[in-house]
């Protein structure tokens, strides 16, 4: 009975909790992480421009580098932190390419559901637990984390197919954390720099800068800080010059690829689904064959094209991509 | 620490392991370690005051039974020494001292109870008088005293032991641990119900063995104050909260189902936490007293109140009714009334008054502010109506040729006694009186264009949330029916261990999915917490 009563307990809780197949598909990067055979060289770590803009399957059918985009819609640095430190527990990389667009967020907290997102598919774990207590709004509890019931049990009256269909398995909705988005929206304004909130980084995003740089000095792992490109917004001066600043200091390369746009290829006419805000899937392509291409050229980075276990496990990824699947 | 917390789930596993891993005669050790750790969560510096309680109503109860036995003792060895009038006189002589003790015990408790609940309330009326009558402007500020978790409950608890002991229905317990263990025991601490000495000492002392029905039973009971509280009490307290704010926008059928929401969220969040406190005490194996017995079937206010908070009721009877309708005071006042007034003032005197008294105190007790007095003294008001339209009522039952067994003369009292009290509950949750007074008022008025499709934005309750409030509350009525023929648990009992364990797990299922908790719902702390 006590077996019995822990498998519905558990039911319960599955069922109650969003699915994120159909719709706010970032949602499910978290978890989809695990579920990787073969270990990632690279992580590109940071918030949804990352997951938009840096496509594995180009940079595994380009130059050979295996990756994974761990990212979510607005994730903060805390929780980059804690995504790098979860990964290195589980698996191997080689690399951290951190893009600091979500570093220019000052508040302590980001709203519930971005935590959610990025939290409730971390596995079980010490690390788990340290993510929470620092990403959970004094609103949010330790508890509603552990039993997800808890926060949302009130969706009984929102609960549909999609629920009970993927209630024991989820399908993999990403390809490596990249969700490609298919839409345009150009760019309409003119690129302005935002002055009129320009600031230092804040205290806790550098705090946490600070614990990224330390853990992959800690673990071996090389260490990229980027800004990946778009339209808007445009960061401040001072802001920008506080993280070159902070860069430097701690030794650490930093590229801002917003500089580099027209040698990427950039049209924000067509490589945007927003406007501006974040790449598309034409966008992406352009951008990883660029960032690719940096990376083999500044960095030590296998090819495993050659290897069949990787090539296997990559060929069916990429039939996945172009398939639409 | 609240009753409905996970943490509070945690808790009582870890004692329930700890409790029955123990032998049996370390057990209560156990339970009081807990009851101080429990305490101890709310604020460490309260149980100062729980100790104070505890160690007063000790050391009195204690001086006053050994008083007994150096009576007893002297007596005994004096036996043939003394005439009838010195053992009279030395009876009496300490009756007096432990008259003194009592009062000293009684005086101590209460003043800081009083001290503790009302002293803020009495600066501010003192404020606003001296204000008005001497234009004096200078406030004496407000120490902003907060009360010690569950004080009313203990207090009363232990004055009513050192009173039983006084009276020498109970001899005095001498080892303080265990006293204090029955005034702090963690699942009645918070809410009662109010314990009797008498009854609990059995139940917190005697030998106990692990029985999975018993545990069983106590999680029924625990599930079934969670619906209670959270599904019903805790979904509608954001709607009454907000009609009674904002009485001026709502129209009088709103109103009226206010006040209908309310009744169950009241009685849904004191009855659903007396349910888990229970619940809980039943898988230690202690059998704590009930404190409702399905109220909202009653036919008169006299029998509401007999079964609603029945412990504090029996409570007010025993140490307040009682002991007032036998002063000597009020009877020479009777008899006063009865030559200068007539026979039926005379007859009438010795029990209205101590009624009036008790239930200014029952007000007082639920709240420091005038308003529940006011609901008090109403209470009592149509208590006395109630009784002497008594007669007048069988008349015309007479005449309609209507009987006390028929069904549609006890709907009829049913339906009666649950509006009138129901109304009478608008004072819990207005500011003032007056307010109180308003919205019964406003009740009748304003039913013009009144349109049923305005319900879910008006209420600003969903549609899905309001059928799922009225669904627990016909269950929470059907259960209640039923219930008249005997404990629904009790039989549930006696079936085989797969049907149980089904209806342990729906009734759990049904709670964690349509309670009202979480960062999704306002959930609001018990209600009877705060006294």
């Amino acid at each position: 009975m006590g077996a019995l009563t822990l498998f519905l307990f558990l039911s319960v809780n599955l069922l109650f909790m969003p699915k994120y197949i159909e719709e706010n598909k970032d949602g499910r990067i978290t978890e989809e992480f695990y579920r990787e055979k073969m270990n990632s060289d690279v992580l590109f770590v940071g918030s949804s421009t990352v997951f938009s803009a840096i496509n594995p399957i180009v940079l595994w059918e380009e130059y050979g580098i295996t990756s994974f985009d761990r990212a979510n819609a607005s994730q903060t640095a805390w929780i980059s932190y804690f995504m790098i430190k979860d990964a290195v527990e589980v698996s191997d990389p080689e690399m951290v390419v951190l893009d600091l667009s979500f570093f220019r967020y000052e508040d302590d907290y980001v709203e519930e559901a971005a935590n959610r997102k990025a939290i409730d598919g971390m596995r079980p774990s010490k690390t788990k637990f340290q993510c929470i207590q620092a990403a959970r709004s004094p609103d949010e509890t330790y508890m509603d984390y552990v039993f997800p019931i808890g926060r949302f049990h009130s969706r009984w009256q929102y609960l549909n197919a999609e629920d009970w269909k993927y209630l024991y398995y989820k399908p993999t909705v990403s390809y490596n954390g990249y969700l490609p988005s298919f839409d345009v929206e150009p760019a309409q304004a003119e690129r302005k720099t935002q002055v009129e909130d320009d600031s230092l980084m804040s205290d806790r995003n550098a705090l946490f800068l600070d614990n990224i740089i330390t853990i992959c000095r800690e673990n071996d792992l090389q260490l990229l800080l980027i800004k990946i490109p778009s339209y808007q917004p445009k960061w401040g001066e001072i802001f920008d010059g506080d993280v070159r600043m902070i860069a430097e200091d701690a030794g650490v390369r930093y590229v801002d690829f917003d500089e580099e746009t027209e040698a990427i290829g950039l049209d924000y006419s067509i490589d945007t689904d927003d406007g501006g805000g974040h790449l598309n899937d034409a966008g992406s392509a352009k951008f990883t064959k660029y960032l690719g291409n940096f990376l083999v050229s500044n960095y030590q980075l296998q090819d495993h094209r050659e290897d069949p276990a990787y090539s296997k496990i990559w060929k069916e990824k990429c039939e996945r991509y172009h398939n639409g699947e | 620490m609240s009753l409905i917390s996970v943490e509070f789930l945690f808790f009582c596993a870890f004692v329930l392991l700890l409790y029955y891993l123990v032998k049996d005669r370390y057990r209560w050790i156990v339970l009081l370690l807990s009851s101080l750790v429990f305490y101890c969560l709310a604020g460490p510096k309260y149980v100062l005051y729980l100790l104070f309680s505890a160690t007063s109503v000790y050391t009195g109860a204690r001086l006053i039974d050994r008083m007994n036995d150096t009576r007893d003792a002297y007596l005994s060895e004096h036996k043939d020494g003394l005439n009838r009038e010195e053992k009279k006189a030395y009876k009496a002589s300490v009756k007096k001292k432990q008259k003194r003790i009592l009062f000293l015990c009684v005086l101590a408790n209460v003043l800081v109870l009083f001290t503790l609940k009302y002293l803020d309330f009495g600066i501010a009326y003192f404020n606003y008088y001296r204000l008005l009558i001497t234009g004096n402007t200078n406030l004496v500020p407000q120490p902003g005293l907060i009360l010690p978790l569950g004080i009313s409950f203990y207090t009363f608890q232990s004055l009513g032991y050192v009173i039983d002991v006084y009276y020498g229905k109970v001899k005095s317990e001498r080892n303080y641990f265990r006293f204090l263990l029955f005034i702090s025991f963690f699942p009645q601490v918070v809410q009662g119900p109010i314990s009797r000495f008498s009854a609990l000492q059995q139940e917190l002392f005697s030998e106990k063995r692990f029985e999975m029905e018993r545990i069983t039973s106590g999680l029924y009971r625990i599930l079934w104050g969670l619906f209670k509280k959270l599904i019903i009490a805790d979904r509608l307290s954001s709607y009454v909260a907000r009609s009674a704010a904002f009485r001026m926008d709502y129209k009088g059928p709103y109103l009226l189902l206010c006040i209908f929401f309310y009744a169950f969220q009241i009685y849904g969040d004191f009855s659903g936490g007396i349910d888990v406190a229970i619940g809980v005490a039943e898988l230690f194996g202690i059998r704590l007293t009930e404190n409702f017995e399905r109220p909202f079937f009653s036919k008169s206010i006299a029998e509401y109140w007999r079964r609603w908070h029945i412990t504090l009721g029996t409570w007010f009877r025993d140490y307040i009714f009682y002991p007032l309708s036998v002063n000597k005071g009020i009877l020479n006042l009777g008899k006063w009334c009865k030559k200068h007034l007539g026979e039926a003032v005379g007859k009438r005197v010795p029990v209205y008054l101590p009624m009036i008294a008790v239930w200014a105190l029952t007000g007082m007790w639920h709240g420091s502010e005038s308003k529940f007095i006011v609901w008090g003294l109403l209470n009592c008001t149509f208590l006395i109506l109630g009784t002497e339209f008594e007669p007048l009522s069988k008349r015309i039952m007479e005449k309609l040729s209507l009987r006390e067994d028929m069904l549609i003369v006890k709907l009829y009292r049913i339906f009666k006694t649950f509006w009138l009290m129901a109304f009478l509950r608008v004072f819990d949750f207005v500011k003032t009186p007056k307010d109180g007074f308003y919205l019964m008022a406003d009740v009748f008025k304003r039913w013009d264009s009144f349109d049923l499709n305005e319900i879910y934005t008006t209420l600003l309750l969903p549609k899905e949330e309001l059928i799922v409030a009225l669904i627990a509350i016909a269950v929470l009525a059907a259960v209640s029916t039923i219930q008249r023929k005997g404990s629904i648990r009790a039989k549930i009992l006696t079936k085989n261990a797969w049907i149980q364990y089904a209806g342990l797990i729906g009734l759990a299922a049904v709670v964690l999915i349509f309670g009202s908790y979480g960062l999704g719902y306002d959930a609001q702390s018990f209600i009877y917490m705060k006294f």
